[in-house]
């Protein structure tokens, strides 16, 4: 019985960092329609900034993630408005960005390589120490992690129900045409997206190394974890994604219990390719999230 | 206000408007005619910067406007209320009338324009909290109206604002688009397939054929002969 509920409470740990790094994902393509084949290194990036920040400017944890945000968001706009943006307006947009970001992570990956050499690094953990709440056992270190991403997520839906920007990202993301009428600036939007979305996705490489571990070449892992969560709950959809890695989580933790560790990506991509064939627009998709 | 001088658009190969002109002067209803498929709507949409002009000239309060984004054109005043509304549908009516007003910068402006909207929709008042992918047909055209009132411009490019409606609304619209012109000096220049409602209120027509100005007519010169010649 013990196992089952810390079991639950692992799976929801894990299901709200996989939210934190399929968020990125879902908003880049539910408003400008970018598939972003780098998001697994975009992920990798953030925590690398952060790393760089602790170990050569000798800044603690908090003030380096900090830091390492705002740096994300130039990063993200600078790369729409010198290479996406081009990238846009020429024909079969679809594909050409798709390749030009597999390029442009794998050219990445190998210049953190040669920066950080290949050997693993992590992130220390906020705080040691771990809680007992009657059957569950929890750190505190999973208690913070679990903050910060709520805090994340509330902090999204806010941004885009009350601020201005935000209400314009979503117009954007519901009708194009309908935001040029109104007179948004669709190019300005999609630079305000990837700096949203490249936040979040590295806030999320963050928080996974804090709980794993980083090298220059885990970002494809990650990945293929947000594709599976972002498909999975539907694309674009923002509630969608949340749930999804939610259930994805449970389902990680519970296949890591009763089957072992090795029967995960199994189940879920049985799952995943089940979902599809039966509701093939996920989740909750089929709408703008 | 709004001058156009031999506008040519096209899509991809396809060549719809084949050199068009004409004029809307500050506080006229204009209204431009013709069949369906002839370039109304890409005359509109051309104008208004959703669509790129292949060659000729568009001036907008004696300033060229011609191929300037649909943003910066709105900003000096000249909004679009589109045929296919482009509304967004999982947003409230009220947060899709607010985002109308996007480019207005004063807070009480948008708030006025909000409760005009309401007074002249009050069915849009009703069901102001509603994602608009919840509204009928009718109720749908309202919100597109009003949204382009909200961004308090001095002129309006309405596409087929009758649409689909029963004849109520229809009555509705057009009245509403009188008044706002009447009361508001709000310029417009209507593109219609139907004849008869917006001949009520508009100054003058043009007629136009295969991507061509055929004739140009003040509404009360304009007669019945001369609309199945046009059309048929």
């Amino acid at each position: 019985m013990e196992s089952f509920i810390n079991a639950i409470m692992s799976g929801l740990i894990s299901g709200s960092l996989y939210a934190s790094m399929a968020l990125g994902l879902t908003i880049l393509y539910g408003i400008s329609h970018v598939w972003n084949f780098g998001h697994g290194i975009i992920a990798v990036t953030g925590g690398y900034i952060t790393w760089t920040l602790m170990d050569r400017l000798g800044l603690g944890l908090l003030p380096s993630l900090i830091l390492s945000l705002p740096a994300m968001a130039i990063f993200g706009w600078l790369l729409y408005l010198l290479t996406i943006s081009r990238l846009l307006k020429k024909p079969n947009w679809e594909y050409s960005t798709i390749i030009f970001l597999l390029g442009f992570a794998i050219l990445l990956e190998n210049a953190i390589q040669q920066i950080f050499g290949p050997r693993i690094k992590s992130i220390p953990k906020f705080v040691q120490g771990s809680i007992e709440i009657g059957m569950i056992s929890i750190t505190w270190q999973e208690i913070i992690l679990a903050v910060i991403v709520i805090t994340a997520i509330i902090s999204l839906n806010l941004f885009f129900k009350f601020t201005q920007l935000g209400q314009a990202m979503r117009a954007v993301a519901e009708s194009p045409e309908g935001a040029k009428v109104v007179g948004i600036n669709i190019q300005k939007i999609f630079g305000y997206t990837f700096a949203l979305a490249f936040i979040m996705t590295g806030l999320s490489g963050i928080l996974l190394g804090t709980k794993y571990y980083m090298t220059p070449h885990v970002g494809w892992h990650w990945m293929i974890i947000g594709f599976i969560v972002v498909v999975f709950g539907g694309l674009g959809s923002t509630t969608g994604t949340i749930y999804a890695a939610m259930i994805l989580g449970l389902i990680e933790a519970f296949v890591s219990l009763y089957l072992g560790m090795i029967w995960v990506w199994p189940v879920w991509f049985i799952i995943f390719v089940i979902t599809l064939l039966v509701r093939p627009q996920g989740i909750l998709g089929g709408r703008a999230g | 206000m709004l001058e156009v001088e031999d506008l040519v658009s096209a899509y991809d190969d396809m060549t719809v408007l084949r050199g068009i002109s004409l004029l809307v002067r500050k506080g006229e209803i204009v209204a431009l005619f013709g069949p369906n498929g002839h370039g109304k709507s890409t005359a509109l949409k051309t104008i208004s910067g959703l669509h790129q002009s292949s060659s000729g000239l568009i001036k907008f309060q004696d300033k060229q406007i011609t191929n300037l984004p649909s943003y910066e054109i709105i900003s000096r005043g000249l909004a679009y209320i589109p045929e296919e509304r482009y509304l967004f549908p999982n947003m409230t009516v009220q947060e899709n009338l607010k985002l109308g007003a996007y480019c207005v910068k004063q807070k009480q402006k948008v708030k006025q324009n909000l409760d005009f909207s309401y007074e002249m929709f009050p069915r849009l008042a009703e069901r102001k909290n509603q994602p608009c992918s919840t509204l009928s047909g009718g109720e749908a055209r309202m919100v597109a109206i009003a949204r382009g009132l909200m961004s308090s411009s001095s002129m309006l490019l309405v596409d087929e604002p009758s649409i689909g409606l029963a004849p109520i609304l229809k009555e509705v619209v057009f009245e509403a688009i009188e008044k706002i012109n009447r009361e508001g000096s709000l310029t417009v220049l209507i593109v219609e397939q139907e004849v008869d409602y917006p001949l009520a209120i508009a100054n003058r027509i043009y007629m136009l054929k295969r991507g061509r100005i055929l004739f140009e007519r003040s509404s009360a010169e304009f007669d019945a002969n001369e609309i199945e010649e046009a059309y048929f």
